[in-house]
């Protein structure tokens, strides 16, 4: 129990819409500023498309979208973080476009409370728990590979906007 | 000094298993894919203190192998194993004859290898 | 030792695939005793690690196999036609004994018991099998001695024996007490240092039996006299009398015969002869050189990150130029030219790495043949050109079926039975030939028959008949050979169990569409047909052509384009039901603006790009044309792995990325909805 208790994990944690997220530091692979993304098309609307990552081809997501909030506006502060995803039991690489990126920030289990059981916007495979950062903002801890394994995130359909609305 | 030992054999599966025994246990393994490949370590300059080859090979077979080291100078004295099947017995001498030390017989498990080595190389 | 097992199981594959390639060419070579060595190698070697890896089954069979070519290679026997024919069972037989059921699939079983039964009834006499006598090893707790003479040849050191390593492992089994005897040492000038002059004495304390101390001198059995006695079944060593001689031999007394004899009497004693092996007098044959390809084996993986690699570093380079023409400097534009120079070499290399050559699946067409040709009684000779032309390995594995189907076609149906192309004046014997040679960046394959001929008249009156032709307007015959691709088309009105499997050459045409590749056919009654495959080098590059959409690009392969024309926007926009007409004919087309939601109005002059489908054209229209070009065809990834008008994404020299369209998939699902 003891050891189980120290051992201290790194999380690095972003910003979507108004709310922060933290995912296993191991998932993540690193941070791309901005770059231009070609759009797939005839393809579902969270995915925006592809970019040209040294020379080979990254799938980008807008992880807004995905997380049930309005489309991403590209901000200054917008960057796509590359996950190893794990699919099907095959490793991929994805980038998610995230708002702002935040910190890395390591943290005992005992720091981590469990996630909210009542109101929980989001289905409950998805969050791992939660945590106050350094700016005492309330952080999701989330698993990152259910974000791309789960068709719908959110615990109770309140928004219809993953599909079918395709403009002309 | 860590020993050095050479292993030839045209099959990629029984060179490995040999590379593998050898290095786990913990010596120095080169290898060579036939005869002639093999040939290109005797350079007078590569420490070789076993060799270990198989003697059915296309390009140089085992026996032209084990003659040409025995005849080089530099070389002549290393221990030579061959590997072998328990049926060919005409083989057998026929490496013998041409300077072999021994033999291993195939099949063999890695502690089979070891203790056959173990008997030429110390 | 799994990890080793896979790899035997792919070094098999390749070692009866050698096999089968052996047996063929003995067909025609019977007396080729470098083939039958290779035969009998490979049989040697399948046998060695089969019973390495635990595929017993395969370790048996080769081995009563190997017997038989055993005694062809010492002239023994010669080779039959009955004898090839169960080799070439066999070899299917070994097939399916590395495949991972075969120690529990019943049928595999049967069929070993009944080739070996064959095959045992083709050995004259049993072939003995030497073994090591390595049984009745209990392990005797009683404490006996021994007398060990162990006198080395002088050239003992000649094949890399140390002596010394014999003395440690006699020393090991139990309490020993060697005795160094040294009285043949010559002068120390006279001294060949290489030159063994010493032997010894060992008597050995040992719970050990005999067989045990032999196993110690197993490898020096012919290169020294040795005996080894028991001269009691006590621990003697111990015994003073016996401390007393010891101590005697120390100093230098050598023992009589007569006083070991006396003492070894004295004793209980067993005296059993040492074995040794006589010399084997013919020798067997050494193997002539061969000019066998060796190579190694590379993770598909490995060559993957590799192509990966290098596809960076071509787009680096692009980079490192737009740079070097800024910055002018003419030391720097000298590297980058040297740079590109590598990178070029490079990526050709890489490029080469991932291609084979057609030739590795040639054994298979030629093994069709023979077994086609006895099943139908008609004699083909089988010839081969230019199958060292390479080919994606992937690509080889995809076209080895269309063209095992093609060549079964021409000897089900092109090929005549012997009296018929007598009647018609032709020789006997059929031919079929395989001509695979490269052009561009693609391989064509070609399968020529030198059979009737399809024939055209049956072809239009069956196609006429099932109305995929109108019954009126007169057919070229071009047009007519293009309707045995048809969906649902076949002239065979009896189903053959070679041929009409139910795959036509509709499915035929589809695989190499998949593959941006295509099929011809020419054919000319009573001389033959030809049927011809043309598939790209590789899939990983698209020799393309580069269109845009509004600000977006798009890669087209150039294989798929019938035709461009240029025409204006409005022309198209008053057609009816999207179908334009385009020098007489009906070309139905899609406005790829509109279906693949971008944005905005066609500019005034649009491309209207007429693509091959079904043996039709369809139209899609694009902005501009930008030119041809060379892709390098990345996968978009599993997230879009249900995408499938898109075959890929291809980064331009500039870091843009230009997806790949697949034409045919695009208009497969365009029509569909237009339909629905």
């Amino acid at each position: 129990m003891e050891e189980i208790l120290n051992v201290n994990e790194t999380y690095l944690t972003f910003r979507l819409g108004k709310e922060m997220f933290a995912a296993s530091i191991e998932k993540a692979i690193n941070i791309i500023e901005m770059v231009t993304i070609t759009e797939v098309p005839r393809s579902p609307e969270y995915m925006m498309g592809i970019v040209n990552v040294r020379g080979s081809v990254l799938p980008v997501i807008d992880t807004r979208m995905k997380f049930g909030m309005p489309p991403s506006e590209v901000s200054r502060t917008s960057v796509i973080v590359t996950f190893n995803i794990e699919i099907d039991g095959d490793t991929t690489y994805v980038g998610a476009l995230v708002d702002e990126p935040g910190s890395v920030i390591e943290l005992t289990p005992d720091q981590i409370s469990d996630p909210p059981n009542i109101g929980a916007k989001y289905k409950s495979e998805l969050v791992i728990g939660t945590f106050k950062d350094e700016e005492d903002r309330f952080v999701l801890l989330i698993d990152i590979d259910k974000v791309f394994t789960l068709d719908e995130l959110l615990e109770i359909e309140t928004n219809t906007n993953t599909s079918d609305n395709i403009d002309n | 000094m860590v020993k050095t030992i050479l292993i030839v054999d045209d099959s990629e599966s029984i060179r490995e298993v040999v590379h593998f025994t050898l290095e786990n246990a913990g010596y120095n393994v080169l290898v060579g894919i036939d005869g002639k490949d093999a040939l290109k370590y005797f350079d007078g300059k590569t420490q070789i203190d076993l060799l270990i080859t198989d003697l059915y090979m296309p390009n140089m077979d085992g026996i032209e192998l084990i003659k040409s080291v025995r005849a080089n100078e530099e070389y002549k004295r290393i221990p030579i194993l061959f590997l072998t099947t328990e049926s060919q017995r005409e083989k057998k001498l026929e490496a013998k004859d041409a300077g072999a030390t021994g033999w291993i017989i195939k099949p063999f498990v890695p502690a089979k290898l070891l203790s056959a080595l173990n008997k030429v190389l110390r | 030792m799994d990890e080793f097992r896979k790899k035997f199981i792919e070094e098999a594959t390749d070692l009866i695939n050698a096999l089968e390639s052996s047996v063929l060419s003995l067909e025609n070579n019977a007396n080729d005793k470098e083939i039958i060595n290779e035969v009998f190698r490979i049989m040697h070697s399948l046998k060695g690690g089969g019973a390495m890896f635990g595929f017993l089954a395969i370790s048996e069979f080769t081995h009563n196999l190997e017997n038989i070519y055993d005694e062809i290679r010492t002239n023994k026997k010669s080779i039959t036609k009955d004898l090839l024919d169960i080799t070439f069972i066999s070899v299917d037989h070994l097939r399916n004994l590395i495949k991972s059921d075969a120690d529990t699939n019943q049928a595999v079983q049967n069929k070993q018991k009944e080739l070996l039964a064959k095959i045992s009834s083709y050995v004259n006499e049993k072939t003995e099998i030497v073994t090591e006598e390595n049984t009745a090893d209990e392990q005797n707790n009683n404490i006996s001695t021994y007398y060990i003479v162990f006198k080395p040849n002088k050239d003992i050191f000649d094949n890399g024996t140390n002596p010394l390593f014999l003395l440690d492992d006699i020393a090991k089994l139990g309490n020993s007490y060697p005795v160094v005897r040294a009285k043949d040492v010559p002068g120390i000038g006279a001294i060949d240092y290489t030159r063994c002059y010493i032997y010894w004495e060992i008597f050995l304390e040992t719970s050990q039996n005999e067989s045990e101390i032999s196993d110690i001198f197993m490898f020096v059995e012919d290169d020294c006299d040795l005996s080894v006695t028991k001269i009691s079944e006590t621990n003697t060593i111990s015994d003073l009398r016996f401390v007393e001689l010891l101590n005697d031999a120390d100093n230098g007394v050598i023992f009589e015969p007569e006083e070991i004899n006396a003492i070894i009497k004295s004793l209980k004693k067993v005296v059993e002869e040492p074995q040794s092996i006589q010399n084997a007098d013919d020798k067997i044959k050494k193997f002539s050189k061969e000019s066998e390809i060796t190579s190694i084996r590379i993770a598909t993986e490995k060559i993957d990150i590799y192509m990966n690699l290098v596809s960076e570093l071509v787009t680096a380079l692009a980079g490192l130029k737009l740079s070097t023409t800024r910055l002018a400097d003419p030391d720097l534009i000298e590297i980058t030219e040297n740079i590109e120079n590598i990178t070029d070499q490079i990526r050709d290399n890489a490029l080469s790495i991932t291609l084979i050559p057609i030739e590795n699946t040639v054994v298979r067409f030629r093994r069709l043949v023979r077994d086609l040709s006895a099943d139908f009684n008609k004699s083909i000779d089988f010839q081969t050109i230019g199958t060292d032309t390479t080919i994606d390995k992937t690509l080889l594995q995809i076209i080895t079926d269309p063209l095992m189907h093609i060549i079964r076609n021409s000897i089900d149906h092109g090929i005549e039975y012997p009296d018929q192309r007598v009647k018609n004046g032709k020789s006997p014997i059929g031919n079929i030939t395989l001509r695979a040679y490269r052009s561009g960046s693609n391989v064509h394959i070609e399968v020529e028959d030198d059979g009737k001929g399809l024939d055209v008249e049956r072809i239009m009156s069956k196609a006429k008949e099932k109305n995929f032709v109108s019954q009126e307007t007169p057919v070229s015959k071009a047009e007519a050979i293009k309707v045995i691709f048809h969906p649902g088309f076949s002239t065979v009105d009896k189903i053959t169990d070679i041929s009409g499997r139910g795959v036509g050459m509709d499915v035929l045409k589809r695989k190499m569409f998949d593959v941006r590749g295509d099929i011809y056919v020419e054919t000319e009654k009573n001389k033959g047909t030809k049927i011809t495959l043309k598939v790209p080098l590789t899939l990983s590059i698209v020799d393309g052509l580069l269109v845009t959409l509004r600000d977006k690009l798009y890669i087209i392969p150039l294989t798929s384009i019938a035709r461009i024309k240029d025409v204006t926007y409005k022309f198209l926009t008053e057609t009816s039901r999207n179908v334009a007409i385009i020098d007489n004919k009906q070309v139905p087309f899609y406005m790829l603006r509109d279906e693949l939601d971008i944005k905005g109005d066609y500019p005034e002059e649009v491309k209207f790009i007429m693509i091959k489908y079904e043996g039709k054209h369809v139209g899609l229209v694009f902005d501009t044309i930008i030119g041809e070009y060379q892709a390098v065809l990345k996968p978009l990834g599993k997230l879009y792995k249900k995408h499938e008008i898109i075959s890929g994404a291809s980064i331009l020299g500039n870091g843009k990325v230009a997806l790949v369209l697949d034409t045919n998939k695009i208009i497969q699902k365009f029509s569909e909805t237009s339909n629905q």
